[in-house]
């Protein structure tokens, strides 16, 4: 397999929207991307803060807000001994970076940010006038709609959903197709919807899946994903699965 | 100097022309010159003269300077994923595995990322602490550059003889001939 970055429904829904997002550029917005572990959010957003050079930043559960700014300072290319050492300061600092070089900051794990930290973010964001993009898990939501002025300010919402059967046949030619004109290893829409229906949709276990299939196809020279092939690889990557 | 900086060159120095008169000016054949036109466009170096069709004027790139997109991407890619593997560092930024293999080596050389684990037949590597913004390029020798010229030249070559336009295809011969002689080929 090789390491191609496939563009599946949740990615082009997520760059949709952040064309959206960018058009915000001088407003006060939050962006809320919420969506179960294992559906591709993490990697969507890294790979779109590496083509669009957007300052990514995971959260911490134990952050503090100075401890929150210092971490975005970071993100930001300030390390330990330029930063200021004061909340207030760290504060002003974010923000004059913001005006001066304006993009989108994304926060991964926000679910992990509780409500104090919530509102130091919606300061944040109300005083940069850069959209911050909340990454998180299924209480995401739930954390954002509790405070009327978070809720308010949200300009784009998106959940990623399990991966689709297209997906997984796009994944599959694409990830396996070893230089150009080469077709990749086929794959029938019955045996990727098996897949998609053992895994759950699960990004990580498709990709293992996949990649386990290839080598089974490979070494029985087959040009395609056949049952029993599939089959043996999901055995192999979840054993405990009928 | 390779073919692609002298037409860069040349608009530098004019501003706005055509293909056309840049390939007059340089002597170089007028398919090769469109050919690294559309190279520079793409680069971001030269664009159309709106209302003026065939007319290309200079731009100063955005880029200019960069010596490699792609390893601006990789470089981005490693600082925010600061634990990572080949392969992830590959798929964020979209070079090759192996590209971005030989430049995680070329980072570890530098001290800028070390080795700290393997997860399966990868290994895992860790940027050091506050990694500088700048990308850290590794230099290339340019014989990329200059291999893809002589393959274009080879194929306008190949279209030339095919159309039957001898005139045509002895001027490309030269114009390979005079790039060996001057050491812009491969011996």
């Amino acid at each position: 397999m090789k390491p191609v970055f496939v563009h599946t429904q949740n990615v082009k829904n997520f760059s949709a929207m952040m064309e959206i997002v960018k058009k915000r550029i001088g407003h006060d917005s939050l962006v809320m991307v919420s969506g179960r572990a294992g559906r591709g959010k993490t990697r969507t957003a890294m790979q779109y803060a590496t083509q669009f050079d957007c300052t990514y930043v995971t959260t911490l559960r134990d952050w503090t807000p100075y401890w929150m700014y210092q971490d975005i300072l970071t993100a930001m290319g300030i390390y330990n001994k330029n930063q200021p050492n004061r909340k207030k300061l760290a504060f002003e600092l974010i923000v004059s970076l913001c005006k001066e070089n304006p993009r989108p900051i994304m926060l991964d794990e926000a679910d992990l940010l509780g409500p104090r930290l919530l509102e130091s973010v919606r300061d944040l964001c109300k005083v940069s006038c850069v959209p911050w993009v909340l990454i998180g898990e299924e209480s995401l939501p739930q954390l954002m709609n509790r405070d009327r002025r978070v809720w308010s300010r949200r300009c784009a919402s998106m959940e990623f959903q399990p991966m689709g059967v297209s997906d997984v046949v796009a994944f599959c030619e694409q990830a396996t197709k070893m230089k150009e004109g080469d077709p990749g290893l086929k794959i029938r829409t019955e045996i990727a919807d098996m897949i998609q229906r053992k895994t759950g949709g699960d990004v990580r276990l498709i990709e293992m899946i996949l990649s386990q299939a290839e080598s089974i196809a490979k070494a029985n020279q087959a040009k395609e994903v056949s049952e029993q092939i599939a089959q043996a690889a999901i055995k192999r990557i979840i054993p405990e699965s009928k | 100097m390779s073919q692609m900086n002298r037409i860069r060159e040349y608009f530098k120095t004019v501003g706005i022309s055509t293909g056309a008169r840049c390939a007059k000016a340089l002597g170089i054949h007028s398919d090769v010159v469109h050919s690294r036109l559309q190279d520079l466009l793409k680069a971001g170096w030269v664009r159309k003269v709106e209302g003026c069709p065939g007319f290309y004027e200079y731009h100063e790139s955005p880029t200019a300077g960069r010596k490699s997109p792609v390893q601006d991407l990789l470089w981005r890619a490693i600082r925010i994923a600061k634990r990572f593997t080949a392969w992830d560092a590959a798929q964020y930024s979209g070079a090759t595995l192996d590209y971005s293999k030989e430049y995680i080596r070329f980072l570890m050389a530098q001290g800028l990322t070390s080795k700290v684990g393997k997860s399966g037949q990868q290994a895992i590597y860790q940027v050091k602490e506050n990694p500088p913004i700048r990308t850290p390029y590794m230099r290339s020798s340019g014989k990329e550059e200059e291999r893809h010229e002589r393959i274009e030249s080879g194929w306008t070559l190949m279209r030339a003889l095919l159309a039957g336009d001898r005139e045509k295809a002895s001027e490309i011969c030269e114009q390979l001939i005079r790039d060996l002689k001057n050491g812009n080929g491969n011996h």
